[in-house]
């Protein structure tokens, strides 16, 4: 069963499932029913580090947000 | 007599030590996991294939009508070009991947190998496979008392010696390391059954790291073996297996998978199986046909269609999609279905014998799983493609994607007489020429005749979604 995750962070960088490359953020991206762990490639300026989730019950139209904020830069 | 009888023991001890010596080729463990060699898609060069344009070629089973029928695909797309970036590409050097299973593994193999020297008119793969009397080569190597002794052996089957057979007239000592060395596309992926769970089985370096095999030391005749293992007429082939050897870490998808059962099942069982391949008292991996957990050969490019992240994550299509380097998709489905039409006994009342039973459970499932297969494929295409237009309406920026799905199989045949032709064309390694010439060309004229082929290369209108499906 196809399902819709997109991933949202202020710049256009590469989205990580299961420790491989496998999408963009700003992008609908189409994934298989179930559990990912969702991360973005470096740099590591983002929070949080990860996010587990279920992706299930989407649609294209409607997919599952998973939002990452840019970190704060440190002192 | 007395020396009679001791020639006659001699002789007999000698072919009781042959017999004992007789194994199945040993393949090499692998001593590290090192994803940066072996044969493994993201380790091909991809200097002269655009994957912007995305192609994917299936060759089922079938014997050598599948072959012969693969083969007149190949020339077709030899000599077909295609637009991409106001460049005029040829298009078969821009297929990325081949998956095959039984008898078309032998030109999906061969051709991987060898490149364009498989269109040599009367070259090896013709003079020595297309044309050839396989079976006659296969019958003599079974009848030679030389031979009886190997097979007395219970670590050699008659498997081995169609694997010598193959190696010979075809393929030499060449391994997947001649092809990783090769170092171009299309990726193969030749495919067989693993008897364990009925699962496919393709001799890919990532099917074999949990296995801790070294797939460059297996010769390709001993994969296009398996692929074509035929169960009965060949016993399994085996493979060694060294698991907990190699430091292999499983991937982070598996334990997702895992807790998945009844939200994707499919992709919990994959990962069930996967499993199996690291356990440690599996020592030995036993081969069968790749027809019968799948006689298309299409499994591997659903699940790349379907799946972001598999065990070789760089081949997943999906992935790819995703990652916006595919823009246009292309899958051609070769498929050398036969249909028995000599099933008359509806026109009696007698019940059909025995043979007629054993030939309709043998040949019916995998029918019907085949059928199954590419209406799946079609579906799953069709989805991606009602997804990009809803999200295209919606405003959530999927990536938009040209999908062309084009299906070479007998039953395209318009006139029927022609059609029953070629679907009553046995599976067997020995046709007549005729015949062969006959399959070669229908497989590039059904291949021209497709609109979807005529648009993709140019001579038709694009329609109006971006799914073109005939």
């Amino acid at each position: 069963m196809a399902e819709y995750l997109k991933v949202v962070f202020p710049e256009r960088r590469e989205v990580w499932l299961d420790g491989e490359p496998a999408a963009l953020t700003q992008s609908v991206c189409q994934v298989d029913a179930g559990w990912y762990t969702v991360t973005l490639a470096p740099p590591q300026d983002f929070a949080p580090e990860c996010q587990r989730v279920e992706v299930i019950d989407t649609l294209p139209s409607a997919p599952l947000i998973v939002e990452f904020t840019l970190k704060e830069p440190g002192p | 007599m007395s020396s009679l009888v001791t020639r006659a023991f001699g002789l007999l001890l000698s072919l009781t030590l042959l017999a004992g010596c007789a194994a199945f080729p040993e393949n090499q463990p692998l001593e590290r996991i090192d994803t940066s060699s072996g044969y493994r898609y993201a380790n091909l060069e991809g200097a002269d294939n655009s994957e912007e344009l995305f192609v994917i070629l299936s060759f089922s089973g079938g014997g050598t009508r599948a072959a012969a029928l693969a083969y007149g695909v190949l020339e077709k797309l030899r000599d077909s070009w295609v637009e991409l970036d106001g460049e005029s590409r040829n298009l078969l050097d821009e297929v990325d991947v081949i998956s095959s299973v039984s008898g078309g593994s032998f030109t999906a193999a061969y051709y991987g190998l060898n490149r364009d020297a498989i269109f040599e008119e009367g070259g090896r793969f013709q003079r020595q496979f297309l044309y050839r009397d396989v079976e006659s080569d296969l019958k003599r190597r079974l009848l030679s008392p030389y031979n009886w002794a190997r097979l007395a052996s219970p670590t050699f089957g008659r498997i081995e010696l169609a694997e010598e057979v193959y190696q010979e007239r075809l393929f030499d000592q060449a391994t997947f390391a001649d092809l990783a060395d090769n170092g171009r596309k299309p990726f193969l992926l030749i495919n067989s059954t693993d008897m364990d769970k009925g699962s496919q089985f393709t001799f890919v370096q990532s099917q074999l790291d949990p296995m801790c095999v070294d797939l460059d030391s297996i010769p390709l005749s001993r994969a296009v073996a398996a692929s074509s293992n035929f169960p009965i007429a060949f016993t399994p082939l085996t493979l060694n297996s060294y698991p907990g050897r190699c430091g292999y870490q499983e991937p982070p998808w598996v334990a997702n998978a895992l807790e998945g059962l009844n939200t994707n099942p499919r992709r919990y069982y994959r990962a069930r199986h996967w499993q199996r391949y690291q356990e440690p008292e599996r020592d030995h991996v036993h081969l069968l046909d790749g027809g019968v957990s799948d006689n298309i050969g299409l499994r591997p490019a659903l699940d790349a269609l379907r799946a972001p992240t598999l065990q070789e994550v760089e081949w997943s299509v999906l992935n790819k999609m995703n990652r916006e380097i595919v823009d246009k998709l292309v899958v051609i489905v070769v498929d050398a279905k036969s249909d028995d039409m000599a099933a008359d006994f509806d026109t009696s009342p007698r019940s059909p014998g025995p043979r007629q039973v054993i030939n309709t459970i043998s040949t019916t499932p995998l029918a019907n799983y085949s059928f199954d297969t590419v209406e799946l494929l079609r579906e799953a295409l069709r989805d991606r493609a009602d997804a990009q237009r809803l999200s295209l309406d919606a405003g959530t920026g999927m990536h938009q994607i040209d999908l062309y799905y084009i299906y070479v199989g007998f039953d395209q045949l318009q006139d029927d007489a022609e059609r029953e032709r070629f679907q009553r064309i046995p599976t067997r390694f020995r046709l007549p020429s005729e015949e062969v010439d006959a399959l070669r060309h229908i497989g590039a004229e059904l291949l021209e005749q497709s609109p979807c082929f005529q648009q993709l290369v140019g001579q038709r209108e694009s329609s109006d979604g971006r799914l073109c499906s005939h």
